[in-house]
């Protein structure tokens, strides 16, 4: 699954964001900010049981409060040098205003670019059905202005990534996959809370070969490295009481795959989960007895605290590694501030991966 | 020195102050004055420039806007969306009407108000805020308004809240400078609601709040739609010119009478220490060395000053506070700007005030300390007076240098400095022929008149003993007189333009176009017509001007040429109003190149005409009709016709429910109405410029009558009634009061021409006519005199003609 409910501001995401008082194991660097709350708002409900159909579930689930779809990228030019890039489609279900001008959806859409020595992060907001934002199925596509992730079928992959970040930052990325997909929790039904009252439908595409061309520091390079997709659906995040997560996806050297997190609930210890997966896409869930996730070292970013070091241990699997963002300030500054950025792996496996931070 | 007799000393001149706490109160009310009077200009203008930022950061007056080139084919949700995706995401939609407005839904009183719907949601972001500067924190699609806190007072509606008849949604309205005047602005979403739809009001413009690139341009200039253009903006730097211009006038004033509070402070620090002169000396010969007695002098002076400024702080933000809403109302009628009510940062000015205000009694206090050392030391002899000659060369080299200063003005800022040289100038006039000027009415009258003979003898004596009163008051008196005449001026010239521009009997106010078939019988609806444009690549909006009576009639120009009419009508040539003319420096004759992109006109264009236009900051040309398309509607509509107005009422209620129809008298009443509004801030000025004057007078009058002891007590012994002595105390101050006036008149009269001619004529590129009416002169003059006389009041009372030969000390 992929914690982008820090991001989500729901449909009232500017005024309904409230602080909230944290009470976690480790108070100094859990999460203080409730993820989204719009609980006035109905929509669909996740239920087990329920399969996932593809590519029919690769389209916008509208019945649904929230929905993401989300690309990170670990990238490497020629000499080595690392990148990092993010690009990730919101959808909100909001309140049916009886508008002739759009539909009742919104969309946020993030962009990130980073190299050891530059960041450009962008954000930008638009409305359902006012033809600049949103899911096309056949071919599949998902844009929001002309920042576009265009495929050549009603599939995911062979696509496209072109993002124009700023005037200094853009990408250009083609995309193939490698691997199946990967359907997490019990064949897609993630729960993200010990009681289930937290949960979504919850896929990932962790096998996918990038190449391409960045403009940064006003030099054009080429690229190429790993990318790692996610789709979400839920109306049941939309609680106040969903603090924020530290969630992790891993391209480990070996080839295996990890995806973990830790979500923070109001007044409970964070529950934590994860998925194993091999390079044939053969997938273990690993409950929270399986494995540790543990910040090791927190740093202060714009005021702050932010624990960007950690150690994972998955003992059956033989993991016990240091997880360690490629440099330090990785925030992403929009409206709302979050963490998410290229981390390097080290210990019993090396490898590349990302860190996701939110509601800190 | 050590601390001790520093405490000591200054604990016996505070002691001193209590005995006699009238110069101590003064002093401490001149500098609470000056710090009031300068903390509320400083708030004003921080509120004038705060609400002209962030009007000017607002989305709606975006440096870059794209509109259909007609209405036939308007600008769609479909063109918006293809253009972000070519990669214009700065462009936002948004969509103006005149909509119908109720303050509820059982509310029966329709008021017609322009309505903006803005795509909030797809507001540019800056990186780490939570919004782009300008843009609204609209929550998507909730029912909220937003608008001026002026428009917000003119619907009057209980609660803030409105319903838009045309979708029945009800709104709460919240206040902002970020919207233009007179416009509701509202969520994208929440406007197109119910029977609103982009096929009923279609989209009106993208509004981009950043300029484009050269290439951005270039790209869009090869991807836009044919029926979509690039429009010029009306977003220039005039408006800025025209706040910065207010606000400097505004600090003009405000250092003007901070000005005067000094000359007051000197004046009154004279009087003071004269005063306690007996009781120095002593300190002195009990071995307080100066040093030590100077330190003391100005450490008290300081208290008084930290108090004074505190106060004056206080004071001036609760004034601010108190003229808020008629400040925002000036802004939005006279500069179309809004003004931000601020919640002023106290500690921030105390801490400033107080600083000024130490740093300038340390400079303040320089002269009367040392006059003060020096009377401590020697015996002073009396100044000898200048010569007539000199008196002459001087006076014509002060004419001189006034009028170098005046001729050589090109700048707004020169203009200033030309006030100012006029000013000092004036003070050096006032300071060398007021004596003679005494004397020579003193002559005039017959020696059989002793007492009024020693009155003015006495008062042509006074004349040079108060020198820095009669400049304060001078400078003040001059001042008031000047903007008076300037004002008045205005007025005039104002009411006889609007009476004039109004020549139809009403005007009626319609977002859609009625019907040519369906005007009433013996009635003419002349459309408006405008279109933005641009005047050699100047952005200049054109207007209709129809070439037919009553209108010809109607328009003053400044000047004309040969037949301009018949020029005009055969589109030979152009009327352009002021603004354009002094911007562009056109004068008659000259051609002039205007935009034809939408107008049926052809280049280069004849000036043949210019007209006043007070209070446009733009650039603007009247072009015949035949020059528009009637899609360039301006929506209003003048009525000429004989049919009463409740005809006419009843008729467009049948025909056009949504207008709003008015009669030229309501229309000139309401605008002068906002016309008197706006020289409010400027008129509190010039008040309490002249209470300041007033209180330098008060000041010297009360050191005038302590050297005027002896005399008094001489002319009691020789049989003088109290009651004569006092009126003939007030006739010689009354009469230096009156010699000041006479003198600070003409110079009054000159600061209103460099006002109009220069400050405004630089400020605002228009001028008109100065109007000096002897009322308005007159007036000044017996305002000013009514206001010295009542300070007058309080020393006469006191005057007591017994000596006490313990306090006086030869000088």
């Amino acid at each position: 699954m992929k914690n982008r409910l820090g991001l989500l501001f729901g449909v009232q995401f500017l005024l309904l964001l409230t602080l909230l008082p944290a009470c976690s194991e480790n108070p100094a660097i859990a999460p203080k900010q409730s993820l989204f709350d719009n609980s006035n708002s109905e929509g669909a409900s996740v239920t087990a049981g329920a399969p996932l159909f593809f590519p029919g579930d690769h389209a916008a689930h509208p019945e649904y409060q929230l929905e993401w779809w989300y690309l990170t990228f670990v990238l490497e030019d020629e000499n080595n040098n690392a990148y990092a890039a993010q690009y990730t489609l919101f959808r909100f279900l909001g309140s049916n205003t009886e508008s002739s001008w759009s539909s009742p959806h919104l969309f946020m859409a993030h962009a990130a670019l980073h190299s050891q020595h530059t960041q450009a992060f962008s954000e930008r907001f638009a409305r359902g059905g006012v033809g600049n934002a949103g899911i096309t199925t056949a071919p599949f596509s998902a844009f929001l202005d002309d920042w576009l992730w265009q495929s050549q079928s009603e599939n995911l992959f062979p696509s496209t990534l072109i993002m124009k970040i700023n005037d200094a930052a853009s990408l250009s990325l083609t995309m193939r996959n490698t691997g199946p997909l990967v359907l997490h929790g019990q064949d897609g039904y993630s729960e993200k809370s010990v009681d289930g009252r937290f949960r979504s439908y919850y896929y990932s595409q962790p096998f996918i070969e990038v190449s391409g061309e960045l403009q940064l520091d006003e030099r054009t390079v080429s690229v190429k490295g790993k990318g790692w997709f996610d789709h979400e659906w839920t109306s049941e995040l939309a609680n106040e009481e969903a603090l924020g997560w530290d969630w992790f996806s891993l391209h480990l050297d070996n080839g295996d795959k990890v995806m973990a997190f830790r979500m923070h609930v109001d007044d409970k210890p964070p529950h934590i989960t994860g998925t194993y997966i091999t390079p044939d896409g053969t997938v273990r869930t690993l409950p929270a007895s399986a494995f540790s996730l543990t910040p090791v070292k927190t740093t202060v970013l714009d005021g702050n605290t932010f624990p960007l070091q950690w150690r994972m241990t998955i003992p059956e699997e033989g993991i016990d590694v240091s997880l360690r963002p490629f440099k330090t300030d990785q925030l992403n500054r929009g409206r709302f501030t979050y963490y998410e950025g290229r981390i390097e792996i080290s210990g019993s496996h090396t490898g590349a991966g990302f860190m996701e931070l939110t509601g800190y | 020195m050590n601390i001790r007799t520093l405490w000591l000393g200054t604990q016996a001149l505070l002691a001193m102050a209590r005995k006699r706490p009238w110069e101590p109160l003064l002093v401490a009310l001149s500098i609470m004055l000056a710090a009031s009077g300068l903390t509320a200009v400083t708030l004003i203008n921080e509120g004038a420039l705060q609400g002209e930022l962030a009007q000017a950061d607002s989305v709606l007056t975006g440096a870059e806007r794209i509109v259909a080139v007609t209405d036939t084919a308007p600008l769609t949700r479909g063109d918006y969306a293809a253009l972000r995706r070519l990669g214009f995401a700065r462009f936002i939609s948004t969509t103006t009407h005149p909509l119908s407005v109720l303050c509820t839904a059982e509310d029966s009183s329709l008021r017609s108000v322009y309505v903006t719907g803005v795509d909030s949601v797809a507001q540019p972001v800056s990186a780490g805020n939570s919004k782009a500067s300008g843009a609204f924190a609209f929550s998507p699609n909730a029912d909220i308004a937003y608008a001026t806190p002026a428009t917000i007072a003119r619907l009057g509606c209980k609660d803030n809240k409105i319903t838009i008849l045309e979708n029945s949604h009800t709104y709460r309205l919240n206040a902002t400078a970020a919207v233009p005047k007179n416009r509701i602005v509202v969520d994208i979403a929440a406007f197109y609601r119910s029977q609103m739809t982009t096929e009923t009001h279609p989209l009106t413009a993208l509004v981009a709040p950043t300029s484009l690139s050269a290439d951005e341009r270039a790209r869009l200039n090869t991807q836009l739609p044919q029926h979509l253009k690039i429009q010029a903006t009306q977003q220039t730097t005039e408006v800025g010119t025209l706040s910065a211009s207010f606000r400097l006038n505004l600090w003009a004033m405000g250092m003007l009478m901070a000005v005067v509070c000094a000359f007051v402070i000197v004046n009154a620090l004279h009087l003071m220490y004269r005063a306690r002169l007996a009781n120095l000396i002593r300190l002195r010969q009990l071995g307080i060395g100066l040093p030590a007695l100077s330190l003391a002098l100005t450490t008290e002076m300081l208290i008084y000053g930290a108090i004074a400024s505190t106060l004056g702080v206080l004071s001036g933000a609760w004034i601010t506070r108190e003229l808020t809403p008629t400040l925002a109302q000036t802004f939005s009628s006279l500069f179309n700007l809004n003004y931000n009510g601020l919640d002023p940062q106290l500690g921030s000015l105390l801490a400033t005030s107080n600083a000024i205000t130490a740093a300038g009694i340390i400079i303040t206090i320089m002269a009367p300390l040392w006059r003060l050392r020096s009377q401590l030391q020697v015996k002073q002899n009396e100044r000898t007076a200048v010569s007539l000659p000199v008196k002459l060369v001087s006076s014509v080299a002060i004419a001189f240098m006034c009028t170098v200063v005046v001729k050589l003005t090109t700048t707004q800022t020169q203009a200033l400095v030309s006030v100012v040289v006029i000013l000092l100038g004036g003070c050096g006039i006032v300071l060398m022929w007021l004596p003679p000027l005494l004397q020579g009415v003193r002559k005039l009258l017959p020696s059989s008149l002793p007492l009024t003979q020693w009155s003015i003898a006495s008062a042509c004596q006074l004349s040079g003993r108060t020198r820095l009163a009669v400049c304060a008051f001078f400078i003040a008196l001059s001042a008031n007189t000047g903007m008076n005449v300037m004002v008045d001026s205005f007025r005039l010239a104002t009411e006889s333009w609007i009476s004039q521009r109004l020549t139809a009997s009403h005007y009626i106010y319609t977002g859609t176009p009625i019907e040519k078939s369906a005007w009433p019988a013996q009635t003419s609806l002349y459309p408006g017509l405008q279109q933005d444009t641009s005047v050699n690549d100047k952005p200049a909006s054109a207007r209709v001007y129809y070439p037919r009576q009553p209108f010809i009639g109607a328009l003053q120009m400044d000047a004309i040429s040969e037949n301009a009419w018949q020029r005009y009508v055969s589109g030979e040539g152009v009327f352009i109003n002021q603004q354009l003319a002094f911007r562009e420096s056109l004068a008659l004759g000259e051609t002039l190149t205007l935009d034809t992109d939408n107008l049926n006109v052809q280049n280069p264009l004849t000036v043949l005409g210019i007209y006043p236009d007070y209070g446009n900051p733009d650039s603007q040309v009247f072009l015949p009709p035949d020059a528009f398309s009637p899609e360039q509607f301006a929506n209003v509509y003048a009525v000429v016709t004989e049919l009463e107005l409740a005809t006419l009422k009843s008729w467009l209620g049948r025909q056009a429910p949504d207008a709003q129809i008015y009669a030229r008298d309501d229309l000139i009443s309401g605008s002068m109405e906002t016309f008197d509004n706006t020289f409010i801030v400027t008129d509190a000025l010039n008040i309490a410029t002249l209470l300041v004057a007033g209180v330098s007078f008060l000041l010297s009058v009360s050191l005038v009558v302590l050297d005027m002891r002896q005399s008094l007590s001489l002319l009691r012994s020789l049989g003088v009634t109290s009651v004569k002595l006092k009126l003939s105390l007030a006739c010689q101050y009354l009469l230096l009061c009156a010699g000041t006036v006479l003198l600070a008149l003409p110079f009054g009269v000159l600061l209103a021409w460099v006002f109009v001619n220069q400050v405004n004529r630089f400020a605002f590129y228009w001028i008109y006519p100065l109007q000096i009416n002897i009322d308005v002169l007159l007036g000044s003059a017996l305002v000013s005199m009514a206001v010295v006389s009542l300070f007058l009041l309080i020393p006469i009372g006191n005057i007591k003609a017994k000596l006490d030969l313990r306090n006086e000390v030869a000088l």
